[in-house]
């Protein structure tokens, strides 16, 4: 895999980025750490996003699932009094069978239904959260109960952190794990060309559901996390806005790259909207217009930009052409950008 | 030469679809293009038509440079092409796949009697005229696609494959379309798999390999060439 | 249930049955000749009826001269998007063009919040009378609002004939094809761009009277559209149109029952065709990419 190989050898960021991480709760306030955990938070909506963009189906249901995964666990030590950490695995459990219910037919009918219909679940679900008594109303649910770990109330922000950091890197690692394997070169497959793909012999209805299941699998555990942080659960929270703007953070990433780009568009949009705090109102059109002049000059993303600029110098010095990170062609694959210049020595 | 096509470079992505192909057509004859699946035959006439942008070389139509121009301009000039495998508007009536040919015809009258020309010209689509074009056989569909590309008074009709499909009693008929057509004036350059016919036609005959001219002469002479009659004449009809 | 409520259900239904109709044939229109999933298809319609708005009530020009302002308006737009983002991100692929109307309607509807803020802008009604019709009486402000409706749809079915018209049905269905016959796409793209925003600015022109405007009209109206689509089959014109109708009345009558789980039995509705009719309620479906 070319994506593979591009990640092993440029390996190396990970190391300062990972110190960077961890060194994090030492440098800034309790106020400021909230915001990297919003950060990862949306780091993870935005990978599940990515991964389903593998099999080339956006989805904008991505916020409803996560509300899925909160309000199970919410509900659960709400009303049965159950420990956090017993509702984890219950909470991905209850949002795969979910998604199977509702996907198992509209992934079959491709992308423009599968996008669509999940819109339509997204919106009757929070009219479910909304106006069911049991889940609490438009207002939220009651007060939660904090999350212990034994006797020790989980109520220090560095833990959260170091929690949310946890999840994310046990979450990059699976994915890397999926995207190495023989499901990963399926799901890669159908995302270059479903016709291609097909008369390869895969099974795309098939791989498209187990990475769709596999999406709302973590989206459920983000969905949990964010009891941790919360002091109760707000429907509006996990509303149709915030699945647009997982879409935007992928984009202004990179949609190229599986792993950085999510981490990179969550971060400096977040950054971006906290830094405005004082101008909130603006906010949504400052995040628009900086989406609209991405996707007009830097269609591959701020590591679109970074990359191209790595790869031109790379070429000045060796004077190769170094390799492009690949993307689905479904997306209008880059080859189709430069398609003009010749390449006759390719 | 009135078409002209010159060292023409066209690529998918990395893969090389046309390596420096070079084409004359002369006014008023019938110029075929020869070769298996994949040859680039099919490439060369879209690149011509516009919708395919070539990576380097020159395409001359009636002395002034085409190859980047927008597709509805090259049709302007006079290129018109009937696609590979007919390809009508199937939601349209035949009427209105007409009009969508003389999309550059300005009046109404103009159109209706270009209409009226293409009916006495294809007897058969009269009473289909209000019919979807879904609603039409093979070789109606066509004749519809021969008179559609014609409405916009070409100088050239470039045509893909369009004896693909048909039974071999139409293969004949569409032969005939062709041969009128060009009575009437209009250059035609001819892609075909039905060799035999296509040679049958032409005046003039290229064979195409893999994206490169390998053999070019004068059909007649092509047609006794030993490497043609045994790559592409040998077992047909 | 008496007759009375179940005529005034009915009327409710068809009324906003219209209106969906309405915007949703301009959001299938948009889709299948460009390919463009319009995600700012909602803040047209949201525009429309603070036009027509600030036209009517603000301006005080007669109500008709008011609806041809918002029409021309979103027309005029509708061609400034597509000339200002969409036609440089068309190449990008689907992805990308649809992003980019998102990016604009999330701009459009925060610009409107901080416009007119979260309070909602009234044009006064243009008919108050309720119509008697047999001992039973119809808010004849919503009669007003269909018939309407039914004019512009029979406008569209017109234009839809004309030679550009014909064009963009040609586009939709081969956009190679049609450019082999001298089609010019990018005219026929801005042309479906103003066709289907004005067809949301009427939309929003003509339902203000009875519902007033809100900044947050847009998206609502957007999922319903998603929904109709959805019903109706991706691409499929007329689908959209009886697709629109069905939603409406079949959402009135759900809201007079179950209340605040009107989207349920929308979404039930559309579950339930999905599985049993995938090309939408009238067979197959336009080609969209990336099927």
């Amino acid at each position: 895999m070319r994506r593979a190989m591009l990640f092993k050898s440029n390996k190396w960021w990970l190391i300062p980025a990972f110190l960077l991480a961890v060194a994090l709760p030492f440098f800034v306030g309790a106020y400021r750490l909230q915001i990297f955990i919003f950060v990862i938070t949306y780091s993870l909506l935005a990978l599940a996003f990515q991964l389903t963009m593998r099999v080339g189906l956006p989805r904008f249901d991505v916020a409803a699932w996560w509300g899925v995964g909160a309000y199970t666990s919410g509900m659960l030590m709400l009303k049965a009094n159950m420990s956090f950490w017993l509702t984890l695995p219950i909470s991905v459990l209850v949002s795969v069978v979910l998604g199977f219910a509702v996907f198992s037919v509209s992934v079959r009918r491709g992308m423009m239904v599968f996008m669509m219909f999940g819109m339509v679940f997204a919106l009757a679900l929070q009219q479910v959260f909304g106006s069911v008594k049991f889940f609490g109303g438009w207002g939220g649910t009651p007060q939660l109960p904090p999350v212990t770990i034994g006797s020790y109330v989980l109520n220090d922000k560095m833990w959260i952190y170091y929690l949310g950091m946890a999840l994310l890197i046990f979450n990059l690692g699976v994915y890397q794990l999926l995207y190495k394997s023989r499901i990963g070169r399926a799901w890669s497959a159908i995302g270059s060309g479903l016709r291609l793909a097909s008369s390869l012999g895969v099974n795309v209805v098939g791989y498209r559901l187990a990475n769709v299941l596999v999406g709302n699998a973590f989206l459920a555990l983000a969905g949990s996390f964010s009891v941790v942080y919360q002091a109760m659960i707000i429907p509006t929270t996990y509303g149709f806005q915030q699945s647009i703007y997982v879409m935007m953070y992928v984009v202004i990433g990179g949609l190229g790259f599986a792993m950085a780009g999510p981490i990179v568009g969550a971060l400096v949009l977040t950054l971006i909207s906290e830094s405005m705090r004082a101008a909130q109102q603006y906010q949504p059109i400052v995040t628009g217009v900086i989406t609209v002049l991405i996707i007009m000059f830097a269609p591959w993303g701020l590591l679109g930009v970074l990359r191209s600029r790595v790869v031109s110098v790379l070429q000045r010095l060796l004077s190769s052409r170094a390799a492009l990170p690949d993307i689905p062609s479904s997306l209008g694959s880059p080859a189709s950008v430069t398609a003009e210049e010749p390449g006759k020595d390719a | 030469m009135l078409l002209q096509v010159k060292d023409l470079w066209v690529h998918y992505g990395r893969a090389e679809a046309l390596k420096g192909v070079s084409i004359d057509v002369p006014e008023g004859s019938i110029v075929t293009l020869l070769g298996a699946n994949g040859a680039g035959k099919t490439t060369t006439l879209r690149t011509i038509s516009g919708v395919k942008r070539a990576t380097s070389g020159e395409i001359w139509f009636e002395g002034s440079r085409i190859d980047s121009l927008p597709p509805h301009e090259i049709v302007r000039r006079g290129i018109a092409q009937v696609p590979e495998g007919r390809q009508l508007f199937l939601s349209l009536t035949v009427k209105q796949n007409l009009l969508m040919g003389a999309f550059l015809l300005k009046k109404k009258s103009e159109f209706m009697h270009k209409v009226e020309e293409m009916t006495e010209h294809f007897p058969n689509l009269k009473e289909r005229l209000g019919n979807r074009a879904s609603d039409l056989s093979g070789g109606e569909q066509q004749m519809v696609a021969v008179a559609r590309a014609l409405m916009s008074n070409p100088r050239v009709l470039l045509m893909d494959e369009p004896s693909l499909g048909l039974s071999p009693i139409m293969v004949k008929e569409v032969a005939e379309i062709i041969k009128s057509v060009n009575s009437m004036g209009v250059t035609v350059v001819l892609v075909e798999q039905n060799a035999r016919m296509a040679l049958r036609l032409a005046d003039t005959a290229y064979v195409l390999e893999v994206g490169r001219v390998v053999l070019s002469d004068r059909a007649g002479a092509l047609a006794q060439d030993e490497r043609v009659k045994a790559a592409y004449l040998g077992g047909r009809c | 249930m008496t007759l009375q409520l179940f005529l005034q259900i009915l009327v409710n239904g068809l009324m906003i049955g219209a209106i969906y109709a309405l915007v949703a044939s301009g959001f299938t229109l948009i889709l299948g000749v460009l390919q463009v999933f319009n995600f700012a298809q909602g803040q047209f319609y949201m525009l429309g009826a603070f036009a027509t708005y600030a036209v009517a009530s603000v301006l005080g020009a007669p109500y008709v001269v008011a609806i041809l302002a918002a029409l021309a308006a979103m027309a005029l737009l509708g061609i400034l998007v597509y000339f200002s983002i969409i036609k440089w991100t068309l190449r990008y692929g689907f992805f990308h063009t649809m992003l980019a109307t998102v990016a604009f309607g999330t701009i459009v509807g925060q610009a409107a919040v901080l416009k007119f803020g979260y309070s909602t802008a009234v044009v006064a009604a243009v008919v108050d009378k309720t119509l008697a019709l047999g001992g039973v009486s119809l808010n004849s402000g919503k009669l007003l609002v269909l018939a309407g409706a039914l004019v512009v749809m029979g406008l569209l079915y017109w234009f839809m004939r004309t030679k550009i018209g014909v064009a963009m049905q040609a586009c939709a269905e081969n956009r190679e094809v049609a450019c082999l016959q001298g089609i010019n796409a990018g005219k026929v793209f801005w042309v479906t761009m103003a066709v289907g925003c004005a067809l949301c600015g009427v939309a929003g022109a003509l339902v203000v009277p009875v519902l007033s405007a809100s900044t947050n009209m847009g998206q609502l109206i957007f999922l319903k559209a998603i929904i109709v689509v959805l019903v109706g089959g991706t691409g499929s014109m007329a689908g959209a149109l009886l697709a629109a109708f069905l939603v409406g009345i079949v959402e009135s009558f759900a809201f007079q029952y179950v209340e605040s789980f009107a989207p349920l039995v929308i979404f039930a509705l559309v579950a339930i065709l999905i599985y049993f009719r995938p090309g939408g309620l009238l067979g197959k479906p336009l080609p969209i990419p990336g099927q």
